[in-house]
């Protein structure tokens, strides 16, 4: 097998052997330790049994005589509310609640394609992986400790406010770590620098 | 869709594309794949998983790359302590050291193995290795298997 196509990571296809990505026997999942019937290894597992999420296609319209508001999206169902974007009425079955606001789904792709609902962005700047590369190439390139250890404090402290939007629990030790060396670096260069210029104008 | 709340650092690991961080919520796991300076994320849920399976592995790429640091670096010290000279042990320090390091390393591997958790969910699975602490392994394997009950399992005492 060619290395790139072992480096290639493979599209998830449901539960595999954990050792080799063979399909499992599905007459045989049985909670406890496993045996993989193409590479032979065992391994422990455990299985679960998710319920679906019961949504109804069609939500039955109350039979009390009064005229009902349809669904802008699906006229046999009454609507529940008004899309906070686009203002179209909209079913149980279209309303999406993100961020204190309620969306069809139209709005809400088109917002979290934008990056305008934080809790359906997926994707964000890696500042604390920055803080370190700074921190640590401001070290070892000292000539550019300044560039470098300015660089690090600016993103130690936008990991830490990252951090706390994440609520994360722990990790803030490594970034005040990396916070100091990125002083360091600076403190390290001016006193290269200071010594360096003191030698050339003796 | 709630924001996250809580997330606690379950653990970190790197493959050959880039570096995982694993993280658990109230509701999720968590993973943050950091690539070229972004992080994307993914989670599983509680409420969505099939399945939880521990095992223990070597692999073959981290004895192969220290196999061969071991071997290139032993080449080196025996070439220099072949030559001789009057910075020898400078010499052999230099390259003997790292060879020391990665046999060390080789040596661990094939003794440890590499314990890992995998969560599969119906969309996605993420994976959490973990190289010397066995007991927190069997911990997380054990804290996984709970909260997925629970989650799927309201009421019933796990």
């Amino acid at each position: 097998m060619p290395l790139g196509t072992m480096i290639r990571r493979r599209s998830y296809q449901g539960f595999s052997c954990p050792r080799c990505a063979a399909p499992p026997d599905p007459a045989r999942r049985t909670s406890g330790m496993q045996t993989c019937a193409r590479c032979g290894g065992a391994y422990e597992a455990e299985f679960f049994s998710p319920s679906a999420p019961a949504i109804p296609a069609t939500i039955p319209v109350p039979e009390s005589g009064d005229k009902i508001t349809p669904c802008a999206s699906h006229e046999a169902n009454p609507a529940v509310a008004a899309c906070s974007r686009c203002g179209h009425f909209i079913c149980e079955l279209c309303r999406i609640d993100a961020d204190r606001m309620t969306l069809c789904a139209p709005c809400f792709d088109r917002l979290s394609n934008e990056g305008a609902l934080p809790s359906a962005q997926t994707r964000f700047r890696d500042y604390a992986g920055s803080t370190m590369t700074s921190a640590l190439a401001g070290f070892i390139l000292w000539p550019f400790g300044a560039i470098f250890g300015i660089a690090a404090i600016v993103y130690a402290v936008k990991a830490l406010r990252q951090k706390r939007e994440f609520g994360d629990e722990g990790g803030y030790v490594r970034l005040y770590l990396y916070m100091a060396l990125g002083v360091f670096d600076i403190l390290f260069f001016g006193t290269m620098v200071a010594i360096l210029a003191f030698g050339v104008l003796k | 869709m709630s924001p996250p709340s809580g997330r606690r650092l379950l653990g970190t690991y790197s493959y050959l594309g880039g570096r995982s961080r694993v993280y658990r919520t109230a509701e999720a796991f968590e993973v943050d794949e950091v690539d070229h300076g972004h992080v994307t994320r993914k989670r599983v849920f509680f409420d969505d998983v099939v399945a939880v399976t521990h095992h223990r592995f070597i692999g073959w790429v981290f004895p192969t790359l220290t196999a061969l640091g071991v071997a290139f670096f032993t080449l080196l010290t025996a070439v220099l302590a072949a030559k001789g000279g009057s910075d020898l042990w400078v010499a052999l320090s230099c390259f003997g050291a790292p060879a020391v390091l990665f046999l060390t390393a080789f040596v661990l591997r094939l003794a440890l193995q590499v314990d890992v958790v995998t969560v599969y969910g119906r969309r996605t699975k993420v994976e959490l290795h973990f190289w010397f602490l066995k007991a927190r392994a069997r911990e997380t394997f054990q804290d996984a298997c709970r909260r997925v009950r629970e989650a799927q399992n309201p009421g019933t005492p796990s």
